[in-house]
């Protein structure tokens, strides 16, 4: 007896030290790669620089003061919040809803599902600048077939100029940033519907339960904790959101910023602007973008944690 | 960045010195290899032997803040004139040419005005050529219309009626650009704004950017709007170089550098250039709008500076001027060249006799925001009917207000 229980702990023991040396690769490779960067921004934003790495002096807060009291950043930091923020939105509603949408009708077809799982998921494989500069190509006004159809079916009222035009330029960049991702909901949808149990919607259907009030009742439900992830996964992009503006509009959110997002200004204050001083603020506005998208993840997290509650 | 140590190529010997230069551009790359301007040099400067090695473009001024702060340090490197040339002069990582080169006299006053550290006056860079500005027009569409190059701002927009009556865009912009948006502002606004009478009142801080003169300059924009490409705000840089190129739009307000992009396209477009006239009543003359672009820098972690600034000294002569802008198909820093292409000689030409500074590049482009990109996103403005000139002007005033001292650059 005594014999199994000094088994049975140092069976318990060993572990701990195996395990150890087990993570200690994958986290020294996490710590270099991605606790390192993040912790030097937040240092770096505590700092004034000159010309690039040259350490000035500690400034506190300074850096983060500028960004709220300073022009350009009163007027260009808002506004590109206010571009994710949008951006956040419609991705989504239109990912949720069309994915979803898509996801159901394709656990319905049952054997030619997955041809149609991977056409929808293969612009998802395409680099975002490339499909960026595709569809600047597609909706060029000047040569682009899109207006060039439309002028043949003689809806040339249609035939505006897409990314010349603050009114459309954001809408167009939301939709083909959902073309491009609306794989990846589909595949999540597609798999958490696979793992729903039949009998489930069968006991429905004999309680005379319908299609919609199965799906409303019964499916929906389910579908919480993916659809939930899939908006954590759709705020985190969106904030961070970068190639694709930045393949429309440029550094600059052409036409007349209606395409500017956060990471598009501080690649233009960071990397563009011959500011002496662009280490010490693009860091601080890293740091904030961060903090948002840590903020606003985690309490996305205890919402949808919350509706699970409630479902079990 | 080992790549000094290297050494040992065909022909080294032991004591030989091997210098690096770095350079963002490929094309300058092959230019020194190919175009026998290493050959010329080492010939004449035995125990010399020169590198030349391009980086990647994108990432050239990240890998030059590494590159120069390590051992290993490259001993000459090109830099991008002005702003960035500043950042590095404030670095430390590059020292001052002021005594290094000993003849600055052949270059013009616009080039080495790009190649000062902001923050003492001190020459940086070995100014390495000059980007000039003006209109592009096609010869074909004006002979026919039996137009002639506009002598007056009024000529012009009485020929871009012409020219839109035919059926053809008069006047095409990349709209969707700031930076290109900006250029092409610059190129119609210099003279109308005052040219280098207007520079020199800005600089002492006696003018600003909402001076009635560049109020007037921006509202040119929004005066020949009506004579511009459809869409304007959606036309990218391709789409306007293929607008011209095929005879879709008739005038093209570039840079010379569209010379080797039309080369390179084997266009058949019969192009001619001019600078912008002006009318009679306005504060300049016609001017050649131009701006430095790039220099050649001393890295101050060089392993050999005595042997460096041999070869800073050549890169400052007019063997190098020479060969080099005919092997590059650019406008040189200096005087004292001839150049083989007719196009860019007829544009050397008129900048040496009316050369007028890119207000934008050399002095808006020192902190965030630029001020060559707020211009660019007004203009925008001003297209689609949301601003107006004296507004735009203002705005980009406040914008760089945020940073732009004239003090900063007086220190003649």
């Amino acid at each position: 007896m005594a014999q199994t229980t000094k088994n049975a702990s140092s069976v318990q023991r060993a572990p701990a030290i195996v395990v150890a040396l087990f993570i200690l690769p994958a986290f020294a490779l996490f710590a270099a790669v991605l606790l390192y960067p993040m912790a030097s921004a937040l240092g770096y934003s505590l700092f004034e620089w000159r010309g690039g790495t040259n350490l000035v002096r500690f400034n506190w807060f300074d850096n983060f003061v500028v960004l709220f009291t300073e022009h350009p950043f009163v007027e260009q930091m808002p506004r590109a919040f206010l571009h994710n923020i949008a951006i956040f939105a419609g991705t989504l509603v239109l990912q949720n809803s069309a994915g979803l949408f898509l996801a159901v009708q394709l656990h319905r077809l049952g054997p030619v599902r997955r041809l149609f799982q991977v056409l929808y998921t293969t612009p998802y494989l395409v680099s975002p600048l490339v499909v960026g500069y595709l569809w600047t190509l597609l909706l060029s006004p000047t040569f682009g077939p899109v207006n060039a159809a439309l002028d043949a079916l003689g809806l040339d009222s249609l035939a505006v100029s897409w990314l010349g035009e603050p009114a459309t330029a954001l809408p167009v960049l939301i939709l083909v940033s959902v073309w491009q991702w609306i794989g990846f909901p589909v595949l999540l949808y597609g798999a958490a519907l696979g793992a729903i149990p039949p009998e489930l919607n069968d006991a429905a259907s004999v309680d005379g339960a319908g299609g919609w009030r199965r799906f409303r009742h019964v499916t929906l439900p389910l579908l919480t904790p993916v659809i939930g992830t899939v908006s954590i996964l759709t705020f985190i992009g969106a904030m961070e959101m970068f190639t694709l503006p930045y393949a429309f509009g440029g550094a600059t959110g052409s036409p007349a910023g209606a395409t500017d997002v956060l990471s598009v200004l501080f690649f233009r204050v960071s990397f563009q602007s011959g500011a002496s001083n662009a280490l010490g603020v693009s860091s601080a506005l890293a740091t904030l973008l961060f903090l948002f998208i840590l903020g606003g993840a985690l309490l996305g997290r205890r919402v949808i944690r919350a509706q699970e509650e409630k479902l079990s | 960045m080992f790549m000094g140590a290297c050494g040992g190529g065909s022909g080294a010997s032991a004591n030989e010195v091997r210098l690096t230069v770095w350079t963002w551009s490929n094309e300058a790359m092959n230019a020194f290899k190919k175009a026998g301007i290493i050959d010329a040099f080492e010939k004449t400067h035995p125990g010399i032997a020169v590198e030349v090695v391009a980086q990647l473009d994108k990432n050239y001024e990240t890998l030059l803040t590494t590159g120069l702060a390590g051992s290993g340090s490259p001993d000459i490197v090109a830099l991008r004139s002005y702003g960035v040339l500043s950042s590095f002069a404030d670095s430390g990582n590059i020292v001052p040419l002021d005594d290094v080169v000993k003849d600055w006299s052949g270059f013009s006053k616009p080039a080495l005005a790009g190649a000062k550290g902001k923050a003492n006056g001190k020459f940086y860079a070995v100014p390495q050529g000059i980007q000039t500005a003006q209109v592009y027009y096609n010869k074909k569409i004006f002979a026919d219309l039996g137009l002639a190059v506009p002598a007056s701002w009024d000529e012009l927009i009485a020929a871009a009626q012409k020219i839109k009556d035919s059926g053809v865009a008069p006047i095409v912009i990349p709209g969707s650009v700031a930076a290109q948006i900006s250029l092409a502002a610059e190129i119609l606004g210099n003279a109308r704004r005052g040219a280098g009478d207007f520079e020199q009142a800005f600089i002492a801080g006696r003018k600003n950017l909402t001076d009635p003169d560049n109020v007037a300059a921006v509202g040119l924009l929004e005066q020949i709007q009506p004579y511009l490409v459809d869409n304007v705000t959606s036309v990218t840089l391709d789409e306007a170089v293929t607008l011209f190129a095929t005879g879709r739009a008739a005038m093209f307000p570039s840079g010379a550098w569209q010379v080797t992009t039309f080369a390179n396209l084997g266009a058949e477009v019969d192009y001619g250039t001019f600078d912008v006239p002006v009318n009679a009543e306005w504060p300049s003359k016609a001017v050649t709008v131009s701006y430095a672009d790039g220099g050649w820098a001393l890295a101050k972690r060089s392993a050999h500076p005595t042997e460096a600034a041999v070869l800073l000294n050549w890169l400052a002569g007019a063997e190098f001027a020479n060969l080099y802008a005919n092997a590059m198909g650019t406008i040189p820093a200096r005087d004292g060249v001839t150049l083989k292409n007719p196009q860019l000689a007829e544009m050397y030409q008129r900048y040496q006799s009316t050369p007028s500074t890119y207000l934008g590049a050399a002095y808006l482009r020192y902190g965030s925001p630029s001020g060559t990109d707020l211009l660019g996103e007004q203009v925008q403005k001003i297209w689609l009917g949301e601003t107006t000139p004296a507004r735009a002007a203002q705005s980009v005033q406040t914008g760089v207000n945020a940073w732009f001292r004239p003090a900063d650059f007086q220190h003649e």
